[in-house]
């Protein structure tokens, strides 16, 4: 048998999402369209990681070794043609109209083969993620606006989510534990705005962005209390970088330190008022934990792919590896695991079409304005004037406030930390088992195989620690209860 | 040997390895060099460590191996590439005693004076390592010749001499055991293969194609040494515990300080009770894993039923329960854990790598039961 016959997952023919996952048939008859949109989402993003990806990654995390500012944006062009970096924006507008299935598709792919590279490419829409928790009209546009533009002109525009300080990750996260924090920023009112101090620690792309979304509390006395949300762009006066740093791996994705050393931000970017930060990272996490739980298992399925390829290679005593049967066994129990949390995390992902911010696409009100105006209308400089109206744009916030409730935030939050826990506990199991079936030759650098347990460890820390992630799942649930 | 003179060598590692070690470990690590290498092996000679298993008529200091494993746990809790260096030089030192005197002497005093081939750490090599290419010696032409292609092997670089266990079909499950200088093994070094972790210690295969072994080369009696290989083997795996044992320590450690400064929650995290389920849980396979390696080259060995334990799999205990001990350390650490700098990335990389040296711990235990049959 030829390798290439190995069709298991990167390696299979595309699409095989209903193949792969039976129970997406029956949506497939209810909503033909949403599965067949998801299978051509899968058909692009399996090509450009099997040819656009795969033979870079090595060369790329080598260079980021010997130097972490290394940024490559080879790849991120590539996929910036293809838009997959704005793939969650509506087609009217500019993009590629990806539901949240879609984008799960799409995770899933990128982080099979690379965990660092799928982060550039699909972390951008932190913007967009963060502008739709907001939905006050003018941010919505004004955000859409900047990622469509610098898709057309092709120029690199990246975001940063900046919550964690140097003496606080959990607490920054957590209600209870953000009452007792000390933190190590604050910000101050002035005439027209605020005024920023202070430093955020290990923030994804904190380096290479344009606009950071930054939590800091107006009394750092009162952390909860005060917390609040600021849209920050890294041009401001009193914003800087520090270190770059140099971890262990996810090294094509820079992590940094950065300052703010009074940095003045205007009234119009607050994005969440004093008291409301903690609900916004609430509502970043109730998205992002059930996709990092995706790239986990993403990284598993591709370790264990490269694994199966590797066993099939290799012959000891006259035969393939892949023919001992404790070889068998250890890739089936694997397999079994990645099978169970990878039709989890579909789950997820269709949850987050049917209920989160993605169900918003299918609301009448911007449904039929998607339909009746034209792009040029509504990302053009009249509507953003409108949209600015505090009426109208308070209104987008309200109107989604309905149907992203709090508790639906909660819940999602839940749905998503026993996601995130097991995809990132299986990465790193997975990661690490494979390589006790390649032996060392195959640890070989490389062969690329022992990079997936370098990315894998950091899945488990960030996005909340595991340990967070399971107090969120206890609490919300059990510890409700009483 | 008396508790107290291994105590007191012990410690002598221990400030050597602080001293000499430490501060360079990352460097070792980023930028793994030669020169730096040698320097740390130049110097542990003024502690006798190199010839510390040799016989005390040829200079050596003729201490038991377990001295060797506890230097070895000393050395890898600063730095485990470091430390596999020596476990190397200790395994391919392990067939001295047993072979020809004058090869013993030859050996045992080059390396005592550290002249010629015994001024550099030495390699040992298996023949047939679990899953791995075997290598043979053949009749060719009325000559006795190497060939075959050896599984990843340490010191390969580095090697003033190498130790190799080669199966010679002279009889049935017959092993010969050969001692090759530098110059010998020079032309059969493949490509460094970059692993992960032990980065000061390059890692090739070595292919052998037909190279001319003569008698002066061979130690001991030609197909009759699998008994030497076994013990050889099983020191080895004893070495690759105490290396183990010495990474996860140093990580424990790291974990238990972190833990009592840290803050979240307004409380230490040591605090948490999860925190202290997780560093117990540490703790108590750090010792488990201690005294089953300690039992390992004990010379006085319990007669109760399974207690002896298993070289290959004390090595795949005390490997395994190392990768867990040092994940949940990194984890304590948050996202200062995943940091070069902090020094426990590395300390996973290592072990990753301790785990598959000498054959993979699945594949141990599946061995282990298979040969009782
Ligand atoms: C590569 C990388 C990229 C990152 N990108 C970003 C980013 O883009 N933006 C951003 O804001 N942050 C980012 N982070 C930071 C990340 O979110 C934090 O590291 C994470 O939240 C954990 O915080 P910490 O590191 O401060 O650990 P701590 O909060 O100090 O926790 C230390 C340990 O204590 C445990 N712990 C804490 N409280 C309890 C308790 N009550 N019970 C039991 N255990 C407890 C934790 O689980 C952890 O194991 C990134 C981190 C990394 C490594």
């Amino acid at each position: 048998m030829k390798e290439n016959d190995l069709k298991y997952g990167l390696f299979a023919d595309a699409p095989d999402l209903v193949d792969t996952i039976p129970a997406l048939g029956k949506l497939k008859k209810a909503y033909p369209e949403y599965i067949a949109k998801a299978e051509r989402a899968q058909c692009i993003a399996r090509k450009f990681a099997r040819e656009e990806m795969l033979p870079k990654v090595i060369e790329i995390d080598t260079k980021c070794s010997k130097d972490p500012r290394y940024a490559d944006l080879d790849l991120w062009q590539k996929a910036n043609h293809l838009k997959l970096n704005i793939a969650a924006i509506p087609v009217k507008l500019g993009g590629l109209g990806w539901s949240a299935l879609d984008n799960a598709v799409l995770v899933e792919e990128l982080s099979s083969v690379c965990l660092a590279s799928a982060a550039n490419i699909t972390f951008n829409t932190f913007g967009l993620l963060g502008a739709l928790v907001e939905c006050r009209t003018d941010i919505v546009l004004k955000i859409i606006r900047m990622m469509t533009d610098a898709q057309k002109k092709g120029e690199p525009l990246f975001w940063a989510w900046a919550i964690t300080e140097p003496s606080a990750g959990t607490d920054m996260e957590d209600g209870e534990a953000m009452a007792l924090m000390k933190p190590s920023t604050s910000a101050r009112k002035v005439p027209g705005g605020y005024r920023l101090n202070g430093t955020k620690c290990f923030i994804t792309n904190g380096s290479l962005a344009h606009y950071v979304i930054a939590t800091i509390p107006m009394d750092p006395s009162h952390p909860r209390e005060s917390m609040a949300t600021f849209f920050v762009p890294t041009g401001t006066k009193g914003f800087s970088v520090g270190r770059v740093e140099r971890k262990c791996g996810q090294k094509a994705s820079q992590t940094a330190e950065i300052f703010f050393d009074d940095v003045f931000v205007p009234e119009e970017n607050l994005w969440e008022p004093p008291g409301r930060g903690l609900r916004h990272t609430r509502e970043i996490l109730s998205i992002t934990r059930g996709y990092i739980g995706l790239c986990g298992t993403a990284m598993a399925r591709g370790a264990l792919d490269h694994c199966i390829r590797f066993a099939h290679r290799k012959k000891i005593r006259n035969h393939r590896l892949l023919d001992e049967d404790w070889v068998r066994f250890a890739i089936s129990d694997m397999m079994k695991d990645i099978m169970a949390v990878r039709a989890a995390c579909y789950n997820f992902a269709i949850s987050m079409d049917t209920y989160h911010v993605w169900s918003l696409f299918e609301k009448i009100p911007i449904k039929a304005s998607l339909k009746i105006l034209s792009e040029k209308l509504i990302l053009g400089d009249s509507m953003l004037n409108l949209a600015k109206n505090k009426l109208i744009s308070l209104a987008g916030n309200r109107y989604k406030g309905g149907i992203v409730t709090d508790k639906l935030v909660e819940k999602f939050v839940t749905e998503g930390s026993a996601l995130k826990v097991s995809g990132t506990d299986l990465a790193v199991r997975v990661s690490s088992r494979v390589l006790d079936i390649v032996g060392l030759e195959g640890m070989a650098y490389d062969l690329g195989i022992e990079k997936y347990f370098r990315d894998a460890k950091v899945t488990q820390i960030y996005e909340g620690s595991n340990q967070a992630n399971r107090i969120d799942l206890f609490h919300n649930t059990i510890g409700s209860l009483s | 040997m008396q508790f107290k003179e291994l105590n007191d060598i012990v410690n002598e590692c221990k400030r050597f390895a602080r001293n000499e070690i430490r501060e360079q470990v990352l460097d070792f690590d980023l930028n793994p060099s030669p020169a730096a290498l040698q320097g740390i092996w130049s110097k542990s000679a003024q502690l006798d460590i190199p010839s510390l298993l040799l016989p005390e008529v040829y200079g050596g200091a003729g201490y038991p191996a377990l001295c060797c494993a506890l230097v070895l746990d000393t050395f890898a809790s600063e730095c485990a590439g470091i430390a596999s260096v020596f476990a190397h030089h200790f395994a391919a030192c392990m067939p001295l005693s047993d072979s020809r005197p004058d090869c013993c002497e030859t050996y045992s005093t080059s390396i005592s004076r550290m002249e010629g081939y015994g001024s550099a750490p030495a390699a040992v090599i298996f023949s047939g390592d679990p899953g791995d290419g075997e290598i043979e010696l053949i009749e060719k032409e009325n000559a006795l010749v190497l060939t075959g292609i050896t599984p990843p092997v340490g010191n390969t670089d580095a090697a003033g001499f190498c130790c190799i266990f080669a199966k010679d079909p002279i009889q049935e499950d017959g092993i010969t055991c050969l001692f090759l200088d530098r110059d010998r093994i020079e032309n059969s070094r493949c490509k460094d293969i970059h692993l992960p972790g032990l980065k000061i210690n390059p890692f090739r295969k070595l292919h052998f194609q037909g190279l001319k072994i003569s008698s002066t080369d061979i130690i001991g009696e030609r197909g009759k040494s699998s008994d030497l290989m076994k013990k050889t083997r099983s020191a080895f795996y004893g070495f690759i515990s105490a290396m183990a044992l010495g990474s996860a320590r140093s990580a424990y450690q790291k974990a238990l300080t972190y833990a009592g400064l840290r803050y979240q929650y307004g409380n230490t995290i040591i605090h948490h009770q999860e925190i202290q389920r997780m560093l117990g849980a540490m703790l108590m396979k750090l010792q488990m894993g201690t005294s089953g390696t300690i039992q390992l080259f004990s010379e006085e060995k319990l007669n109760l039923p399974f207690s002896a334990p298993d070289p290959m799999l004390t090595k795949s205990f005390c490997t395994d329960m190392a990768m867990e001990i040092v994940i949940d350390a990194i984890q304590i650490h948050g996202g200062y854990g995943y940091m070069h700098e902090y020094g426990l990335e590395k300390i996973m990389r290592d072990v990753k790598v301790l785990q598959l040296l000498g054959g993979s711990n699945p594949y141990h235990h599946v061995q282990v039961i298979a040969e009782q049959l």
